[in-house]
């Protein structure tokens, strides 16, 4: 009988830590907002308009003299729960269905799974567009429509992981046992894929943000005076000229956010099998035993 | 001497999300021209490491041997992954028990044959299809002509492990090494397997070791046999020595729990499971498992203990 | 001797696809007409090789799957009847802890939490388990012990009637060993019937009352266990017993197989197993199917070799005979 824990080798290899350092101060700084930003983010100060770096504005101030360190905290505050959000959306309507299409298969899983096809070769922005040129513009719209733009990725991965477990021996035994569908689906199947959903949705928080910003930097998404990634990208963008930085400041937000989600997501797949798990050489193994 | 490879005090570590495994413990064997070996033991005695070794298809990151694997003379364990390529696969080969391990599932078996001898023989297209249709025949495919231009999945699992065999044996190697290679194929098609490999051993003269959890296939094939447990060989012998007079108390327990015969009492059978091999022994590995088990069992490893001639094995309480 | 299984000309098919042609759909029969009948507290064997339609019996004995057409009379309750598979790592959730997967089937069934705890703590003791494998996971326990707590989930609603697919092939011998014990015991204790499919002989032949041998979905010999092996009939018997690898270094080698395995989905005409039998007749055996016949009392076999024993059926003896007697050497 084996005891032993599988708690060899880290899930924290160099990359990986850097990466989650990155990501947590991301979250932290975000979800603090309220604490650490030194203005109110729409606080106007004409006098101190385009400013650079300084005391009294970090990261300098923007054509309305709005203090960028701020609105980059709450910015983020927004664009990190709207993605959530969408990811939240997407579970909760791709994931029984992908398990349904998965167990039952025939009709309902062809047909669901055509349109998916559909839908998925319309990129997730454009499908944003559309459904919110039908639910109207804002933040609240275009959550629900990324989130259901991610339906079908979600519900895909849901229904191939739950076609491949169907066959397996365990299934056969719960029918065996007289378990009624729901319950081998829900309570037999679904514990099995939580681990493989889990690590696609984390990238997927990730996909959440840049599309939501181009949605926004678009005008489509949250509307003023909240302000999110894409926003500030987008006001940026008008004073490209006189201050690159109002542009630099949201981009780099971004893409530190999904590298640091992606680089963690890859490294949670990895931990999670043992074959691909970092493992310690045998010297420093033992090493750290005779400790 | 006809000896063709000499393993001595092999010791194979892994490292695993588990800690270190110590698969194999400090191996001696010897395998002489045209002799066949039988390894066997229970699943997780380290019976399957101890061959993959001798062909170093260890992952070489998470693995550390030490000992020695002569081939011919020459340290296996030393070799550059260049000198390997000369040996694996050439002068000695291995058949697994899932044959769909060695093939490639998108191209068909004919070519799969062909391109070893096209690769390795430097034989033009043609020349190596000729070859390829000669050893699908000798192997025992039929038609081969028609199993030639066919895929893997066409193929049901006693005519996959025989291409995979044809595969192994094309370069005419010394040693070929069967890792439970007729535990998953039905007992008719088994046989076909052991008595094609048999024909090989007779006609080639070559040198075979099978690994085998099944007492049948080691009677039905082997010169010697090795009976294995927890990483360390516990009993060594000719094939009739230990049938007729197993030493070890364990070689007894396995010999005794195959059924045979009619319905009738209980059959013997051993307590518990195989240690894991995470930490190394202080006793008999046995010793929790043992029906003559002592006080000393537990404290001192046994030493190798000989029977008659070549008759080794590794117990203090032998009755 | 009161029967608890009948199975009255049972078939299975399946539409299967063409690798060549996908418009093409072609039956594959797992199970083609199949009569047995299954004892009170007997164990019978089901033996075969893969692709014999052995485990789709069984399948289609638990309504697991459902037949084509044919019967099935089962005298016991909903409850009365369980399977127990071959490799008890994939038959557990891997995700789930034993106790859990142990505990929904209570609930399933409304057995009430504190009788299930009960049946647990008894089953475990029987199968020589304890409590604290019920904390962990499939992957922690060995093949044996959880081919053990297979047994005891199985028994966990008090079934008369077992399926036993392949239980201990996946197991090392000394395990099996513990396997086959156990079965034993819980068989007296129970007062189980259990039908016993595998592919080993050695195993059946220690296991089993009764023997049934399947190839291609038919059954084509039955007899008490003692009489197969002492009198085997059917060539296709007759071949998986010289299969058998020898158990002693110094027993003979036994004969090669004179014919090649062939690897046939397609049901030939005739007999089915003509194409691999080493005695078939040209013009008959690959012509007709053979029917069954009760060449010994009790003992049945499907194949063109035999006469049909007078003793069997003596009303319609001559009716039989004239039937038959065109064809029987």
């Amino acid at each position: 009988m084996s005891r032993r824990k599988n708690n060899v080798g880290t899930l924290f290899t160099p990359t990986v830590l850097a990466a989650s350092v990155v990501f947590l101060l991301i979250l932290f700084c975000t979800v603090c907002a309220g604490l650490l930003a030194p203005y109110d983010p729409e606080a106007i100060d004409l006098s101190s308009a385009f400013s650079g770096p300084s005391p009294e504005h970090l990261f300098g101030a923007d054509n309305i003299g709005r203090d960028v360190l701020s609105r980059l905290l709450y910015g983020g505050r927004t664009s990190i729960t709207n993605a959530l959000l969408v990811v939240l959306v997407s579970v909760l309507g791709g994931v029984p269905l992908g398990l349904l299409c998965g167990y039952y298969g025939g009709w309902l899983d062809s047909l669901v799974m055509r349109v998916w096809d559909v839908i998925l070769s319309i990129p997730a922005l454009l499908f944003g567009f559309i459904l919110v040129a039908m639910l109207g513009r804002g933040s609240a719209a275009s959550v629900l429509a990324l989130g259901i733009a991610y339906i079908p990725m979600i519900s895909r991965l849901a229904r191939n992981l739950t076609s491949v477990e169907k066959t397996k021996t365990y299934v056969t035994a719960a029918k065996s046992f007289g378990f009624s569908d729901a319950r081998i689906i829900f309570r037999q199947i679904l514990p099995n894929c939580t681990s493989t959903l889990f690590a696609e949705l984390t990238v997927d928080i990730g996909y959440a943000i840049i599309t939501l910003a181009s949605l926004s930097y678009l005008g489509l998404g949250v509307q003023p005076p909240t302000s999110d990634w894409g926003m500030m990208l987008q006001e940026g963008l008008v004073n490209l000229r006189q201050m690159p930085f109002l542009v630099v400041a949201p981009g780099i937000a971004i893409v530190l956010t999904i590298v640091s989600l992606n680089i963690v997501s890859d490294g949670i797949q990895a931990y999670l099998d043992p074959e691909q798990r970092k493992l310690p050489s045998f010297r420093r193994y033992e090493k750290k035993k005779h400790k | 001497m006809n000896t063709l490879l000499k393993v001595s005090n092999l010791k194979v570590d892994f490292m695993t999300v588990r800690g270190i495994v110590h698969a194999v413990q400090g191996v001696d064997f010897s395998l002489n021209r045209g002799k066949t070996l039988g390894i066997v033991g229970e699943s997780g005695c380290g019976k399957s490491v101890l061959v993959k070794s001798i062909l170093r298809l260890h992952e070489e990151q998470k693995t550390r041997c030490s000992g020695n694997i002569l081939f011919e003379g020459h340290n296996i364990l030393d070799l550059s992954p260049r000198e390997m390529l000369a040996i694996r696969g050439v002068r000695a080969s291995m058949i697994f028990q899932d044959p769909m391990i060695s093939l490639n599932p998108i191209l068909k078996i004919g070519e799969q044959i062909a391109e070893t001898f096209r690769a390795r023989r430097s034989m033009t297209k043609g020349q190596a299809a000729e070859e390829a249709l000669r050893l699908l025949k000798r192997v025992g495919i039929t038609p081969a002509e028609e199993r030639y231009h066919q895929y893997p999945f066409e193929l049901s699992g006693g005519m996959l492990q025989r291409v995979v065999i044809a595969i192994a044996i094309s370069l005419e190697p010394e040693i070929l090494i069967a890792d439970e290679a007729t535990t998953a194929l039905d007992m008719t098609v088994q046989k076909e397997i052991l008595d094609l490999l048999k024909w090989l051993r007779k006609e080639k003269g070559m040198s075979l070791i099978v690994v085998t959890h099944d007492f049948g296939v080691v009677a039905e094939m082997c010169d010697s046999i090795a009976v294995m447990y927890a990483g360390k060989i516990m009993e060594y012998g000719s094939a009739r020595q230990i049938f007729n007079d197993p030493c070890h108390p364990y070689t007894r327990a396995l010999i005794s729990s195959t059924p045979s015969g009619a319905k009738g009492g209980k059959l013997i059978s051993i307590p518990g499971a195989p240690p894991e091999l995470y930490e190394p022994q202080t006793g008999c590995a046995f010793y929790p498992r043992c029906s003559q088990a002592a006080e000393r069992c537990r404290e001192s490893l046994p030493a190798m203990h000989s029977a008659s001639g070549n008759h080794v094995f590794r117990c203090e309480r032998p009755q | 001797m009161s029967t608890i299984v009948e199975v009255k000309n049972l078939k299975k098919y399946y539409s299967i696809k063409s690798a060549d042609d996908r418009s093409h759909k072609s039956e594959l029969k797992a199970v083609d007409d199949v009569n047995f009948l299954v004892n009170r507290e007997e164990v019978f064997g089901i033996v075969g090789e893969s692709g014999s339609g052995k485990t789709t019996i069984g399948k289609l004995l638990l309504d697991i799957e459902a037949p084509t057409s044919g019967e099935i009379v089962f005298e016991g309750g909903k409850t009365g009847k369980q399977m127990i598979f071959q490799n008890p790592y994939t038959s557990f959730n891997p995700a789930l802890t034993l106790g859990r997967s142990l505990e929904e089937i209570g609930l399933v069934h409304k057995l009430g939490k504190e009788e299930t705890g009960k049946r647990i703590s008894l089953l475990l003791e029987q199968t020589a388990l304890t409590e604290d494998v019920l904390k962990r996971k499939p992957k922690e326990l060995s093949g044996g012990q959880l081919q053990r707590l297979a047994i005891a989930r199985a028994l966990l609603l008090r079934p008369e009637f077992l399926v036993a697919d392949e239980p201990v092939s996946a197991l090392d011998v000394s395990v099996q060993a513990q396997v086959i014990n156990l079965f034993g015991e819980l068989k007296e204790e129970y007062g189980l019937t259990i039908l016993f499919i595998s592919h080993d002989l050695t195993v059946v032949e220690y296991m089993c009352d009764r023997i049934a041998v399947v190839y291609l979905g038919r059954i084509v010999e039955t007899a008490r266990t003692e009489q197969i092996f002492r009198d085997t009939l059917h060539p296709y018997s007759q071949m998986l017993l010289a299969s058998r690898p020898k158990a002693h270094p110094d027993d003979p080698d036994s004969e090669p197989l004179e014919n090649e395995t062939t690897n046939t989905v397609r049901i030939p005409d005739g007999c089915r197993f003509f194409p691999r039998c080493p005695k078939h007749i040209s013009g008959l055996c690959d012509k007709i199917d053979p029917p069954e016949k009760e060449v010994f009392p009790d003992h049945f076999v499907s194949c063109h070799l035999y006469p049909k024993s007078p003793k069997a059926a003596p009303a319609d003896a001559d009716a039989a005979e004239a039937e038959d007697g065109t064809y029987v050497i």
